[in-house]
């Protein structure tokens, strides 16, 4: 028999609508995922989830129920707004922290996760990070190691962070609050938190400035010979010359193919050095 | 003796598979409206009636990657969903039965790339799709292959969907979007602008999904067979494979590059009837 393009045309059609169409009728056609992470198959944690398997498409919400979190310790962790923090994706968090230089997505909610929890997790699959906020919950509420403390301590991103605070005025005619006041209220908790740090709290200063010897995406060369760096310290720690001073340090770290993470702990170290 | 043969005058509905250029719009735009949906979805403003799912679940491809994973642990890897897996049923459905069908007809990146080359042919016309001299082109031929093996390896190993981050087709359909990687546009560049030379450049060196796809040429039910009684070596079939292979040397094509596009068939190109055409196993 011969089959026309015609024919193919209709057998095509026929094919992937019908496919679809059947496995939707036995509710095997599902295009979203379903929430719920793999668990751990044997050993002491055999049948509890398995944080590494956590999803962007998860929201804090899925992550708080699955992992038995409490949603105030997530929001706080992860600077969520006060309205609803368990409906944010953790998808969204890449976005919301874009002006960090370290990864703080879906992978840093792994870690923070299993550190929260104790459950197993490879600390060296992933190069993940921390916010400040979440690692001081950690120290708070989790039975952290020594290394996974050392680990915490050496991942907490710390670069410049450029936070909409979450306002919401409001005036409650019933206590005669008004507007102006709640909104100032809200903001100086935000500024607090955001500026924590320099402030006593171990934690660094958010609004980074290239003066404050913090090693970070918007540092250049000229602010490392400023904080006391010898291009000839350099040289021995990169094996490169040290370029034109106003080149930024992460844009000739992946021109030269280097991981500025790892990059970036070296020339802290070199910062630090020359105090 | 001779054997006197028909030879039709192509017409313009013959000298074109013109079907199967609908169905591939049809779907081209199926794909576009639901990405851009799925964006708008995002923001609470999503076409009513309209599918707004996620490009990972409508690519059988990530059906075939997660196969490992699902057998071992029952799960996907991230990002694909059951109804990759339905699709790569579905594509495995088709291609038992006459090959690559999916890659001809339904695929929006083969899709997109062939509209590419028409512009491509008509700016350097016979040359075009001629680029590549033939020994090189026999070898990067099976560079799709590798391809296949390294991707299922890698996701196996790794549990995630390595493919996306080199993705054309996630990233044609999602480059407004910040989740496209940087690799899957670079790709998609890359693939766009050898399209101007080559026909379905992705197709023919590196796609994986293809690969997979061109093995059931060998055992396909229906078959592309040549009558070489009435073929008059006119070599119009060659010209018009977009894949460039010698349908004219074959009484049975079981190439593995062939996408069953149909264009060398008798009912497109071809200009002698029945002369070349995609039959069913065992008839004439």
């Amino acid at each position: 028999m011969k089959i026309a393009p015609r024919f193919m045309a209709i057998i095509v059609l026929l094919i992937v609508f019908g496919g679809i169409i059947v496995s939707a009728a036995f509710d095997q056609w599902v295009t979203t995922t379903t929430k719920e992470p793999v668990k751990f198959k044997d050993g002491e944690f055999a049948g509890q989830y398995n944080p590494a398997d956590i999803r962007g498409s998860y929201t804090f919400g899925d992550v708080s129920r699955l992992f038995n979190i409490p949603i105030e310790d997530l929001a706080g962790a992860y600077h969520l707004p006060e309205s609803d923090p368990a409906a944010v994706a953790l998808k969204t968090l890449e976005d919301r922290f874009i002006e960090y230089d370290v990864d703080l997505g879906t992978s840093s909610i792994r870690l923070f996760t299993a550190l929260y929890t104790g459950l197993p997790f490879d600390l060296t699959a992933q190069d993940s990070y921390l916010l400040p906020e979440g690692a001081e919950v950690l120290k708070e509420k989790a039975n952290l190691t020594p290394e996974q403390l050392e680990y915490v301590n050496s991942h907490v991103a710390g670069v410049a962070l450029t936070v909409e605070p979450t306002i919401q005025p409001t005036s409650d005619p019933a206590t005669g609050v008004n507007a102006a006041s709640t909104l100032v209220a809200t903001k100086s908790a935000v500024t607090r938190t955001l500026q924590g740090p320099g402030t006593g709290s171990g934690i660094p200063d958010l609004e980074h400035t290239p003066t404050d010897r913090l090693v970070s995406g918007r540092t250049t060369f000229k602010n490392l010979l400023d904080w006391g760096v010898k291009p000839e310290d350099f040289l021995t720690t990169t094996s490169y010359e040290m370029p034109s001073a106003n080149i930024l340090v992460k844009d000739w770290a992946t021109a030269k193919g280097l991981s500025f993470p790892t990059l970036k702990t070296q020339l802290q170290i070199l910062v630090d050095a020359a105090k | 003796m001779t054997i006197s043969v028909p030879v039709q005058k192509p017409t313009r509905s013959r000298k074109a598979n013109w079907i199967r250029g609908w169905v591939q719009l049809f779907f081209f735009v199926l794909i576009t409206l639901i990405a851009v949906n799925h964006t708008l979805a995002e923001t609470g403003k999503d076409i009513p009636f309209l599918s707004s799912v996620s490009l990972h679940a409508l690519c059988p491809f990530g059906g075939v990657v997660t196969l490992y994973q699902f057998i071992t642990t029952g799960t996907f890897v991230q990002k694909v969903h059951q109804s990759s897996l339905i699709l790569m049923i579905i594509g495995l459905v088709l291609a038992i039965f006459a090959g690559p069908v999916f890659c001809g007809w339904v695929c929006p990146l083969g899709t997109f790339q062939e509209w590419i080359a028409k512009l491509g042919k008509k700016i350097f016309k016979r040359r075009y799709n001629h680029f590549v001299p033939a020994k090189i082109d026999r070898v990067l031929r099976y560079l799709r292959y590798v391809m296949l093996i390294s991707v299922i390896y890698m996701t196996a190993k790794s549990l995630t969907l390595v493919f996306a981050d080199i993705d054309p087709y996630y990233a044609l359909f999602n480059f407004w979007t910040s989740e496209v990687a940087i690799g899957g546009v670079i790709v998609l560049v890359v693939t766009m602008l050898a399209s101007f030379f080559i026909e379905r450049p992705w197709c023919k060196y590196a796609c994986p999904y293809g690969a997979l796809q061109g093995l059931f040429n060998f055992v396909r039910v229906a078959k592309l067979r040549r009558n070489i009684p009435t073929c008059i070596n006119c070599k119009v079939c060659d010209k018009a494979c977009p894949m460039n292979i010698e349908v004219s040397t074959a009484s049975i094509v079981r190439n593995h590059q062939c996408i069953s596009c149909m264009e060398c068939t008798s009912d497109a190109h071809c200009p002698v009837p029945a002369t070349i055409d995609f039959v069913i196993r065992g008839s004439k």
